[in-house]
């Protein structure tokens, strides 16, 4: 096998990758390859036909094709390499990535560093156990989100819709266009995790019901779903025996959460944060092996395209940075998810330069409070809402301390206000 | 000759949900043909795998106690083994030397039985092979052919809901349904019940667990061999089935059998990765009201022969079996003679997953589909569903069933859509008419009228 060798090698060509891409190639990186295993560019953005897309990073509203052909375009103008239709098998020692394609077979590319745009992949039913039978006619959304607006095939005529993420709210919405009977779209927590604006645009406006504290507890059909048990939940999310009703469909639809991708980082040997599902990254999306770099969804789980693309950018940097000899992994300092944080990123920090932590809070606050104790660090943030991820910029000044005191960790907490 | 099956594939009744272990042969009651065709069906699966190219892991089995009064029941457990004929057997005492054999077993687990000759098989690669090699030798099969009525005439003739076959012998293997078939002709001799068995699929996690694990059954559970866990051939952790009487097409999962199950393997396990579960999926055992195999003629008509009640340790008994029924149909006055002409080599479809890169290679010069990977969790190529469509596969869980697309930890939702394509592209059929598993089971629905 005739090796490649290149200095930066992107593995995902969604809007993470694409960033990435396009960060290095401005700051003067030669020798770049992206490697796709779609044909085309773009990650998931081609089969989100609606808009909202880009209204931070362009201050203007896009669809998802739109937002992705921005960049395509400008990488087009480059001399980016690109290979489509492959996919990436392993990394090995010395970042040695095993790629497959039609195009080229089975090749090793040598790369000097490495960005991770792995993206995410969705929860299915047997990660939730529904029990029943297995008939046809149950998807994730995601999933038909493509069938529908990618291929144009129909999943099925009666729909109910599981799960009440930002992909379901969508789907919801775009198969009553298509003018299919949508049920219902059942919530087992009591608040949604999809963005407020997808709750008002996809449902409220086309009287689709939203019933929070509910999930489906039975499936039912032996060849084609024929129908779903509906149960309302207890505090403690069990189902409760005699709120439950059988609704007629022929479709079920899983929004039920979203996984960063991460088995092939596993094969590089880098250590994954079990609450994000990402790669434990430092502050410069470096990740527990050296090069290797990660952004995106795979890192976790993005509300915002917009987000994925600015973590792109700083991968982006910071992998010149690293070929330049400008930066180490920081091992510094632990960042651990204290109250009400179901994760937080970066994990590492080296306390010398401004961060922004990206926090996803466990469950909905008001006047809630970030604090972190060992900093002195407090920033009152009025509402946290699992569903939108919070932002909080801590100034190098406050985390000075760990160094002069040698902290080893520090732990972030969202606390309300007594 | 010829194969009649009510479904659209091969394999989708008891097979589909079945523990893929071949036995060593100690577990049974005396005498039972369960357990004395065990020790020799053992062998012959080992050897005709080899043929017929059917991954087999040899990587023994353990029979666990986790109570010192339990330790006579597992020394009778061996000592039956041993009048049974079951090479490579021990007791192994002491939780330590077991933990060395199986790091995550329990601390209270202080004694058990190790047979070395028990094997992990794919059920599905096991009848894909039998499948194909039949074809091979001229064998006809006959699918979406539902039996409804058995005319016993000088000669039988067999009514399905498609066609009518003249013939002189049955063999009646219609697992579940073996009594309803003999019913047919007037024997009623024996029932069948179904009994619903629930499993987990997990992950692949390296090294979690080494062996087949069994707890010792006790009891009033002594009617089956209780709730295993043990690698699959493809490194899942496989854990189940629970044993609940049912209806005959009663497949579905239940709540209850999820809690069950894992609280009683959590007796025997630690650090059991539940937060990695697959799938959940349930089979249906087909137990005789003898609790034992049936093989014999019908008493009705020699020409008949019962085949029933082929629950565990069935899939070790495959090849034993088909010799005592080839037996029964001479005795029945059949003029079987060897076929000089039958071959028993098959091979299995080429795996991408299971090569190095330079074979790999070699395969994709050949044929560029080879490094096309279509399902990205088993890492499965275009070249081998294409393969799989070649070998009689027709629907998304003959393509399943044939290469493991689907069977990850994504469940389809990567897959789907390639395999659908394929399907189409190669059979030339429109998408809309690809099904999950037969008629009915459509995928791709009816355009909506705006």
């Amino acid at each position: 096998m005739n090796r490649i060798k290149m200095d930066l090698v992107v593995i995902g060509g969604g809007p993470g990758g694409l960033a990435a891409a396009l960060g290095a190639y401005e700051l003067g990186l030669k020798k770049i390859l992206i490697i796709e295993r779609e044909s085309t560019l773009g990650g998931i953005l081609p089969q989100c036909i609606h808009n909202g897309f880009g209204l931070q990073y362009f201050k203007k509203e896009l669809t998802g094709p739109e937002y992705a052909q921005i960049f395509i375009d400008k990488i087009k103008n480059t001399k980016i390499g690109t290979l489509p239709d492959t996919m990436a098998l392993s990394i090995g020692r010395n970042r040695t990535i095993t790629i497959s394609g039609r195009d080229k077979g089975i090749r090793e590319i040598e790369a000097k560093s490495i960005v991770l745009a792995l993206g995410c992949r969705e929860r299915t039913r047997g990660a939730i156990n529904i029990p029943g039978t297995r008939p046809s006619g149950i998807f994730t959304a995601g999933l038909v989100q493509k069938m529908v607006n990618i291929e144009g095939y129909p999943p099925g005529k009666e729909i109910v819709i599981l799960g009440s993420g930002d992909i379901g709210l969508i789907m919801a919405r775009r198969l009553k266009f298509e003018g299919y009977d949508v049920k219902g779209v059942y919530e087992i927590m009591p608040f949604s995790t999809g963005l407020k604006r997808n709750i008002v645009q996809c449902l409220e406006d086309y009287n689709i019901p939203l019933k929070l504290s509910h999930t489906v507890t039975k499936i039912y059909g032996d060849r084609r779903l024929e129908a779903v048990e509906i149960s309302e939940v207890g505090r403690n999310l069990k189902p409760i025996a005699r709120k439950s009703k059988k609704i007629t469909c022929d479709t079920l639809l899983l929004s039920v959460g979203l996984i960063p991708e991460n088995e092939l980082a596993a094969t590089a040997g880098i250590a994954i944060d079990k609450y994000s599902g990402g790669p434990v990254v430092d502050e410069n999306m470096h990740t527990s092996v050296d090069g290797i770099f990660a952004c995106g969804n795979s890192l976790y789980v993005n509300d915002l395209v917009d987000n994925v693309t600015k973590d792109g950018y700083i991968a982006a940097e910071s992998a010149c940075a690293y070929l330049e000899g400008k930066i180490k992994r920081n091992t510094k300092t632990s960042v651990l998810a204290g109250d009400n944080i179901a994760y937080i990123v970066p994990q590492r920090i080296s306390g010398k330069s401004d961060i922004i932590f990206r926090i996803r809070a466990g469950y909905p606050m008001e006047n809630a409070y970030v604090k972190i104790p060992e900093i002195n660090f407090t920033k009152k943030t009025r509402f946290v809402f699992p569903g939108e991820m919070l932002f909080i910029k801590v100034k190098k000044q406050y985390l000075k301390k760990i160094n002069l005191m040698n902290i080893e960790s520090i732990v972030v907490n969202i606390e309300q206000e007594k | 000759m010829i194969v009649l099956e009510k479904e659209a594939d091969i394999g989708w009744g008891t097979t589909k949900a079945n523990s893929g272990i071949i036995h060593a042969g100690y577990a049974g009651e005396a005498e039972s043909l369960k357990l004395r065709l065990s020790p020799r069906g053992n062998k012959l699966f080992r050897k005709n795998a080899q043929e017929l190219d059917i991954p087999v892991k040899k990587l023994g089995s353990l029979v666990n106690a986790n109570n010192r009064s339990q330790i006579a029941e597992l020394e009778k457990l061996y000592t039956c083994g041993l009048n049974n004929g079951v090479p490579n057997m021990r007791i192994i005492k002491g939780n330590k030397k077991i933990r060395e054999l199986e790091p995550n077993i329990k601390d209270e687990v202080c004694a058990s039985l190790l047979a070395k000759d028990a094997c992990i098989v794919s059920p599905y690669e096991t009848v894909n092979a039998l499948y194909e090699n039949s074809k091979a030798n001229g064998i006809s099969f006959l699918f979406n052919n539902n039996v409804i009525k058995i005319e016993n005439n000088e000669k039988f003739l067999i009514h399905t809901d498609q066609a009518i076959i003249e013939t002189e012998y049955i063999i009646n293997a219609a697992g579940l349904f073996t009594d309803n078939i003999a019913a047919m002709i007037g024997d009623t001799s024996f029932k069948i019940e179904a009994v619903k068995g629930q499993y987990f699929l997990i992950d692949k996690e390296e090294d979690y667990i080494r062996h087949i694990n069994f707890p010792l059954a006790t009891g009033k559970n002594k009617r089956s061999k209780g709730i295993l866990m043990a690698p699959t051939i493809d490194g899942n952790i496989l854990i189940g089935p629970n044993y609940v009487r049912s209806d005959k097409d009663d497949l579905s999962t239940e709540d209850r059998n999820y809690r069950e199950i894992t609280d009683k393997i959590g007796k025997y396990f630690d650090n059991i990765p539940f937060d990695r579960v697959i799938t959940s999926f349930s089979g249906l055992r087909a137990v005789s009201d003898t609790n034992d195999f049936i093989i014999s003629p019908s008493s009705v008509n020699a020409k008949f022969i019962n085949v029933a009640g082929i629950q565990s340790p069935g899939l070790t008994c495959i090849f034993v079996i088909s010799k005592m029924v080839v037996d029964m149909l001479k005795e029945a006055g059949s003029k079987l003679e060897n076929n000089k002409k039958f071959n028993p080599v098959r091979y299995g479809i080429k795996r991408f997953n299971q090569n190095d890169p330079i074979r790999n290679n070699v395969l994709f010069r050949e044929n560029k589909d080879y490094a096309n990977i279509v399902c990205r969790c088993e890492k499965v190529t275009e070249a081998e569903v294409v393969e799989a469509i070649k070998r009689g596969a027709g629907t998304l869980d003959g393509i399943k069933f044939r290469t493991r697309a689907g069977m990850g930890r994504c469940q389809g939702g990567y897959c789907t859509l390639r395999i659908l394509k394929i399907l189409s592209r190669e059979l030339n059929v429109p998408i809309e008419e690809i099904t999950k598993k037969g008629d009915g089971s459509y995928i791709v629905g009816e355009r909506a009228k705006q």
